[in-house]
């Protein structure tokens, strides 16, 4: 009896041993965010067991999440937003008060910029849809900065839908380009950029399923390396990102409006640079990519879509003036501005500068302030590039910063981050969700089931679930299993 | 929204030193307005063709009559002259929920005697389609015989016992000639003015997008 008593404990500690190292294992996957979180509820059922009352116990709504202070209650619902002034609907009263919150940001930010800095001017033109990089690169050579990639931090689509209520694609529609640059005095014309895309939907690099899909800032770098350009020839690394509307992709059926990447463009001199990365588009596919950027090159990435919740709750709206959270940056552009001037890049440096999105993302939320409510329409007409005045979504989720490293930038990017914590109350790398671990694709037995069930759907005249997979850029299918 | 971070510089292409200018081709300029305005124009009459003219038409009536009610006495028959034999349709009249509606249609029946004597029964059950209007609703069609055709219709038990109520009074009718199709002519603009429109959209576009020439 005794020693079956010693046999069933043995096996009890082993099983205990199996679950505790399998726990360790899950909890070493967290992101930092989810580990945060983790720990959080563990301090807290430690507290609770404790006799700790729960009011006097952190709240869970603010842990893990990028906006903290002020903001960060009322977005998370911790409090309600607290009654301000009424928000300027005049455009004139609206950009003087604009301005003058601007003003005291810039005076806050001035203690952490850069003590070397070079010029930041974000110049935005007009394109048509259908031939928007042909466009950009020939505005690249009348403005002379095709010529200078020296001087430029990239250039990347502004990911507003303008005019969101007009009927089909972006193709013959105005889409905008922002040029981020440096250049002060006007330079003279030179020949256009050459331009590279990247197809994502292209296997590119050789994944296995569970791997980390490589960023489209990863690959770009690792063809611009193979071909030896650097970032001072390298004019911009930018995301092929299109907004298309699509009926019925929502949830119950609902319409949405989603912004995604299709590829990653690269702009250079044309010439011998141009040669060389097309050269290197030519390797043999799919080629191995460690994960992360190429040794030496850093691909940051912001938050931009958790501040503008705050500060810009409605896209087809002016931003909220005065601003309910007037220490946050009311504009995307502001803060790749403000990342700049105090990490203190050099243009030269720089591959890509640009606010865009990752992810599929749907510009169909915070399109009202009631919950729930989708549309299009409201909001007043916004001036565009080409001056005229139209009705536009502000899109834009995260703002991505790719650049050749220095111990001075690791400086900078310290001084960000105390300027982001300390000023914005905002961790801005915080739940990113980069680099998602590639799926394993369908096997014979998974296709077929799959097939069955969309005849029977069809037979049936049954709406079927909306199949809303989306495959990992540059990757898929994975190789092996 | 004046944003103190972007300078706007107007369109990237066709300004002082721009190699590239944008054409627009003309003809598919034309084209999309031809399909655009054509079709609206199309869908627009199509549509104010179908509210004045569906339904029965004075200029068609043959002859009114009126239904006699389920379990009721019979109504005393129509009668209307034809030269030859001829299309004809019987409209009954009724307004009312949709369904009550489909139900008082569906309880219809009406004989039709030709002057040689043959018979056709035209069953509101047994239509393909009920045409519809605001007030009106077809029975059926049949083909009259030359000369005097007599035409007599009444309700007819029809859907559940405990709703046979609404069949159980007497609602008029008209015979018209043609049939239940010749007062939506309308269709014939009203959807290929559709399509116009949802094709010149497309073509708009492309026109507006234009090529990129060498300046």
């Amino acid at each position: 009896m005794a020693r079956l008593r010693r046999l069933l404990e043995s096996a009890v500690t082993k099983l205990d041993e199996i679950g505790e190292r399998s726990h360790a294992a899950d909890v070493a996957k967290l992101t930092p965010a989810q580990r945060e979180r983790y720990e959080h509820w563990e301090a807290r059922g430690a507290a609770a067991r404790a006799g700790v009352p729960e009011h006097e116990m952190e709240d869970a709504r603010l842990v893990g999440v990028v906006l903290q202070g002020a903001a960060g209650e009322v977005v998370h619902g911790v409090r309600k937003a607290p009654r301000g002034p009424e928000p300027l609907e005049d455009p004139d009263a609206w950009t003087e008060r604009m301005r003058a919150e601007r003003t005291a940001r810039d005076e806050v930010r001035a203690a952490y910029l850069a003590p070397e800095r070079h010029p930041v001017r974000i110049i935005r033109v007009a394109t048509r849809g259908a031939s928007q990089v042909r466009e950009v690169a020939e505005h690249l050579a009348t403005s002379g900065l095709a010529a200078r990639p020296d001087l430029v931090y990239g250039a990347a689509r502004v990911p507003d839908l303008i005019d969101p209520g007009r009927m089909g694609k972006e193709r013959g529609g105005l889409v905008e380009w922002d040029v981020v640059h440096a250049a002060v005095d006007p330079l003279p014309p030179c020949a256009p950029a050459a331009v590279t895309t990247l197809d994502a939907r292209d296997l590119w690099v050789a994944r296995r399923p569970g791997d980390p899909a490589p960023l489209d800032e990863d690959l770009a770098l690792d063809v611009l390396a193979r071909a030896g350009v650097g970032p001072q020839a390298t004019i911009a690394v930018a995301r092929d990102t299109v907004i298309d509307k699509i009926s019925g992709a929502g949830e119950e059926g609902t319409s949405s409006i989603l912004a995604q990447v299709r590829g990653v463009h690269l702009l250079v001199p044309p010439g011998a640079t141009d040669e060389a990365v097309r050269a290197a588009c030519e390797t043999p596919r799919p080629w191995d990519l460690p994960a992360g950027p190429p040794e030496g090159l850093v691909v940051d990435v912001l938050q931009w879509d958790a501040l503008a919740q705050a500060v810009h709750p409605v896209r087809q709206h002016r931003p909220i003036v005065p601003s309910p959270f007037p220490h946050l940056p009311l504009t995307p552009q502001e803060l790749l501005r403000s990342y700049l001037e105090i990490v203190g890049i050099d243009p030269a440096d720089t591959y890509a500068a640009q606010v865009t999105h990752d992810r599929q993302f749907d510009l169909m939320s915070r399109t009202s302030t009631r919950w729930g409510v989708r549309r299009t329409g409201g909001g007043p007409k916004l001036p565009c590039a080409d001056g005229k005045e139209r009705r536009r979504m502000a899109g834009g989720h995260h703002i991505v910063v790719a650049y050749r490293d220095h111990p001075r930038y690791v400086e900078g990017r310290a001084r960000f981050d105390v300027y982001a914590e300390r000023e914005l109350q905002a961790h801005l790398r915080r739940n990113l969700g980069l680099r998602p671990p590639v799926p394993r694709p369908p096997n014979r037995l998974e296709r077929t089931l799959e097939r069955v069930g969309d005849v029977y759907e069809f037979f049936a005249m049954e709406p079927g679930y909306v199949d809303d997979f989306v495959a990992p850029r540059y990757c898929w299918p994975p190789v092996g299993r | 929204m004046t944003d103190p971070d972007v300078e706007h510089r107007g369109w990237a292409i066709g300004g002082p030193g721009s190699r590239l200018r944008r054409t627009r081709n003309p003809l598919l300029g034309l084209l999309a307005l031809v399909l655009i305005a054509g079709g609206t124009a199309a869908a627009t009459v199509g549509t104010v063709r179908l509210v004045l003219e569906a339904g029965p038409d004075d200029s068609r009536i043959l002859v009114r009559g009126t239904v006699a009610a389920l379990d009721g006495p019979s109504t005393p028959p129509a009668v209307f002259v034809t030269p030859g034999a001829e299309r004809i349709t019987v409209w009954l009249r009724a307004g009312g929920l949709s369904n009550v509606r489909d139900t008082v249609v569906a309880g219809t029946s009406c004989d039709l005697v030709r002057a040689d004597g043959t018979t056709t029964r035209i069953r509101g059950s047994r239509q393909g389609a009920s045409v519809q209007t605001d007030d009106h609703a077809t029975i059926g069609a049949a083909t009259s015989g030359p000369g005097a055709n007599a035409i007599a219709c009444r309700h007819v038990p029809f859907g559940r016992i405990g709703r046979r109520g609404r069949l159980r009074r007497e609602r008029p009718y008209i015979v018209e000639r043609g049939s239940p199709g010749d007062g939506m002519r309308g269709m014939w603009l009203l959807f290929p003015g559709i399509g116009a429109v949802v094709a010149g959209v497309p073509v708009a576009q492309r026109w507006r997008a234009g090529r990129l020439r060498p300046a």
